[in-house]
């Protein structure tokens, strides 16, 4: 009786981390959680849903929940190190050993680091609304919920986002074409 | 106005839609994300996962008590008027074996979301059964755990802290649970130590201990961290 009560009740928990596991790796990532410690953090993060899941009781939508608990232990994580969240170096170390071939796989680096310095320069406000509504695809309210402002407040951050990476990208187009292959002069 | 905002892609520059491609492929591959929900629900499982205390070596002493205070009861039963045997001798205990209902006093566990599962024998609960003696700590995987966190939240910034603290956990918990986990964390405070050849030795042996351990490509890179 007890086992079956305990898969009962395992299996939601397992659907839920199959279902967020993958944006809090991202979260991290983007919170300057190396590669090494990647694994461990995540871990740690749905332990602490594990245990909070109670708590939670649908107050706000699960996935701004959850990204609240990511992002905090990756504060912490990163004032352990005595070191300020910065971005991720080797964000894209593993895309290399994925299953495309070498060519996407680099094609595809290249374009996260062009996001990534992109992203570097925007406030901390706006890179968050943008990175949450576009790259997550979190809905406003829910970005608002996680930053705790107004809808209106989410829809300005992310457009002007949008306004800055547009000019960026057209600025880095005069100066080298993004398709132009690295390696030499 | 703000109600919806359609997603940036009509006239969102080339780099950032191919970024955007690539940043939806960032994710944990597959066997990693099984191996992390695998570890992730072996943490929460630890409070209830474990042999009772009772089971230990310490907790088999009080088995005596059950046929001990069974016969007596028994006794009691024959000697007196039935209705003052009760007051003697405590009814489970007195009660014949029920193999199916184990109960386990755990009074520090929080009743949390998941179920209590007991792995027990077929043995009925001892009402006096002892409290879990800090000597007995092999069998408690909570404080097996808070010490190696204790060790990796130092591993960066005091290396040696944390090498001290695997070897505490190393006395206390030879075949711990979290054994693998203990040398794996040694090996990253030798790395951080730079004391490589020691690193290096202890990996192997670790890699010849556990050919198969999920741990193997944490342990190149680690490895591979600040070679010189």
């Amino acid at each position: 009786v007890s086992d079956h009560a305990q898969s009962l009740s395992q299996q939601p928990f397992r659907e839920l981390f199959r279902a967020h596991a993958p944006f809090v790796w991202r979260v991290l990532r983007r919170h300057g959680v190396r590669d090494a410690e990647l694994e461990d953090l995540c871990q740690e993060v749905f332990v602490v849903v594990h245990r909070r899941l109670a708590e939670f009781a649908g107050r706000s939508s699960l996935r701004t929940w959850i990204y609240e608990i990511a992002r905090r232990s990756a504060l912490a994580h990163a004032r352990l190190r005595a070191q300020a969240p910065r971005p991720n170096p080797d964000a894209t170390a593993e895309l290399a050993d994925s299953a495309r071939g070498p060519e996407a796989a680099l094609e595809h680096e290249r374009a996260l680091r062009w996001l990534e310095a992109a992203l570097a320069r925007l406030s901390d406000d706006k890179r968050e609304a943008f990175v949450l509504y576009e790259l997550e695809e979190m809905t406003l309210a829910e970005v608002a919920e996680a930053q705790g402002c107004a809808l209106n407040t989410v829809h300005y951050r992310v457009t002007t986002a949008r306004e800055e990476l547009r000019a960026l990208a057209a600025r880095t187009a005069q100066r080298a074409p993004f398709r132009v292959a690295q390696g030499g002069p | 106005m703000s109600d919806e905002l359609k997603r940036w892609s009509e006239d969102a520059p080339e780099p950032y839609l191919e970024a955007k491609r690539a940043y939806a492929g960032l994710a944990p591959r597959a066997e990693q994300l099984e191996h992390m929900l695998a570890r992730v629900e072996q943490a929460v499982q630890l409070p209830v996962a474990p042999a009772p205390a009772w089971l230990s070596a310490k907790g088999w002493l009080w088995l005596w008590l059950v046929p001990v205070l069974g016969l007596l009861g028994v006794a009691l039963f024959f000697a007196q008027p039935a209705p003052h045997s009760a007051a003697f001798v405590p009814a489970s205990v007195a009660r014949e074996p029920a193999p199916s209902a184990p109960v386990l006093s755990t009074p520090a566990r929080p009743a949390s979301t998941s179920a209590v599962e007991v792995r027990a024998p077929n043995t009925t609960a001892l009402p006096a059964a002892p409290r879990r003696a800090p000597s007995l700590a092999v069998s408690d995987p909570l404080a097996e755990l808070a010490l190696l966190d204790r060790a990796r939240r130092v591993l960066t910034t005091n290396p040696a802290r944390a090498l001290a603290l695997s070897e505490e956990h190393h006395r206390s918990y030879r075949n711990g649970q979290f054994a693998e986990e203990r040398e794996l964390l040694a090996i990253e405070a030798l790395v951080g130590l730079k004391q490589r050849e020691a690193a290096e030795r202890r990996a192997r042996a670790f890699s010849r201990a556990h050919p198969n351990s999920v741990h193997a490509h944490r342990l190149e890179v680690i490895l591979q961290r600040e070679a010189p």
